[in-house]
């Protein structure tokens, strides 16, 4: 019983306040890549914590014979003081329920989105392959319009697509600025980090790690690729781009996430960045990995004390 | 190459240029000047075409007239309308470099970074 409700009390704690500290951090915009990961680790624990209580609600170990041997008493009765349900079959029952909805759930947001977005694509690449013109100098497929745009198209036959207009705009290195951050979406399969939190956050409405994390994943990708491009481009560059194009907007276009994650992009490539110290990483890094391991740490930790317990002789 | 694909391509593209229902047999007799080719690979990829929606037909006699259902622009502004829609982020089906946003907040942005404009001479240090 303690067990599980350490383990939901941790999922709360991560969903809420942890989702809440990531976010007001300063450091995601200083190692983008890193940030992305702690997301993810962070939606995997809290997922993974709900399962591991339901699942320590609903094993019913009282039902573990205990007369092998006297010795072994102290070691089960132990053990069943963790792990033991009270409120019997009902709890068994409904901490199976709770498990089995908490994992479709996620199962089905991401796959819905995934399937959703691949089918998208068919149609996409099928029309792109009817209306665009190849590019071999650049390998970019070309597509006639008035708006100036770049965008990739990932999954399997993945194409970055430049707009006509864009390409008019835009200067020689000012393009292949443009392509290396595409290319680093492709590269780094952006698109299915996105789709994962995007998936999650459609499971799971209203629970800030998941709906934060969504937000914060898809403007992370972009600071990742801007770092990316950065490598073999000038920043300038890229910050001349994204000026160039952001402008010019069609009176249709939504504008959900406004100009907010465009200031910061700009602001890291025109002012002096500093990335991350490398031992402060290191620290960051590991702090993640025990996020992620904490619920199945939490879980074992009566098996564990039993294990080490000579008597018990589960070793 | 990309094969059928490609043969896909070019006949919307003679389509469109044509402006009027056309035949199988005068799409060959036109891509022919080009390229030799069957008559049923034609007619298979103009079949092709219909039946994903990018062709209309109608019976006409022995043969069907085709002509396409959207010109090319349409299909260009749905792919960009897609593109765009994305940052209101129904599905992120396809990534795209920059949200685009209303000229005002734009010169905003360029302003704000005025002083610190990135210019194509000066690197930033590293």
């Amino acid at each position: 019983m303690i067990i599980a409700v350490t383990l939901f009390g941790y999922a709360v704690v991560m969903a809420t306040g942890g989702a809440w500290l990531l976010r007001a951090a300063e450091w995601p915009a200083r190692a983008p890549r890193l940030a992305i990961a702690t997301w993810h680790a962070l939606a995997a624990s809290v997922l993974s914590s709900v399962l591991f209580g339901a699942a320590a609600l609903s094993v019913r170990l009282h039902l573990v014979s205990t007369d092998l041997a006297d010795i072994f008493h102290v070691c089960v009765t132990n053990l069943q003081a963790a792990y033991a349900t009270p409120g019997g079959a009902a709890t068994t029952t409904l901490a199976l329920v709770v498990m089995v909805a908490v994992a479709a759930r996620a199962g089905w947001g991401v796959t819905t989105i995934l399937r959703r977005a691949a089918r998208q694509r068919r149609r996409q690449r099928q029309i792109l392959g009817l209306v665009a013109c190849h590019d071999p100098e650049f390998d970019i497929l070309v597509l006639e319009h008035p708006a100036p745009s770049a965008f990739c198209l990932p999954g399997r036959g993945h194409r970055v697509v430049v707009t006509s207009a864009a390409l008019g705009l835009l200067s020689r290195t000012e393009l292949a600025a443009v392509l290396a951050h595409e290319q680093a979406h492709l590269a780094g399969r952006h698109h299915l980090l996105v789709a994962i939190s995007q998936g999650l956050a459609r499971a799971f409405p209203g629970v800030p790690v998941f709906t934060w994390g969504h937000v914060q994943v898809r403007r992370l990708v972009e600071l990742a690729a801007d770092d990316r491009a950065c490598r073999r481009h000038r920043p300038s560059s890229v910050a001349n781009a994204i000026l160039l194009l952001a402008d010019a907007a069609p009176p249709a276009a939504a504008l959900a996430l406004g100009g907010e994650a465009t200031e910061l992009r700009l602001r890291r490539l025109t002012g002096r960045q500093f990335p991350l110290r490398r031992g402060m990483h290191s620290t960051l890094a590991g702090l993640v990995a025990g996020v992620l391991v904490a619920p199945a740490v939490i879980a074992a930790v009566p098996a564990l004390i039993a294990a080490g317990m000579d008597y018990c002789g589960l070793t | 190459m990309r094969g059928f694909g490609d043969l896909e391509a070019v006949v919307m593209n003679h389509l469109w240029a044509l402006d009027t229902p056309a035949t199988v047999r005068t799409v060959l007799d036109h891509l022919q000047a080009t390229r030799p080719l069957a008559y049923t690979t034609v007619l298979t990829v103009m079949d092709n075409l219909h039946s994903k929606g990018f062709l209309a037909r109608e019976r006409e006699g022995r043969a069907h007239r085709y002509w396409p259902t959207r010109s090319r622009a349409e299909y260009a502004a749905e792919l960009m309308g897609e593109a765009l829609a994305d940052s209101g982020d129904p599905v992120a089906a396809m990534l795209q470099f920059v949200e685009q946003m209303p000229a005002n907040e734009a010169s905003r942005l360029r302003t704000l970074l005025g002083d610190k404009k990135p210019g194509r001479s000066k690197g930033r240090p590293r």
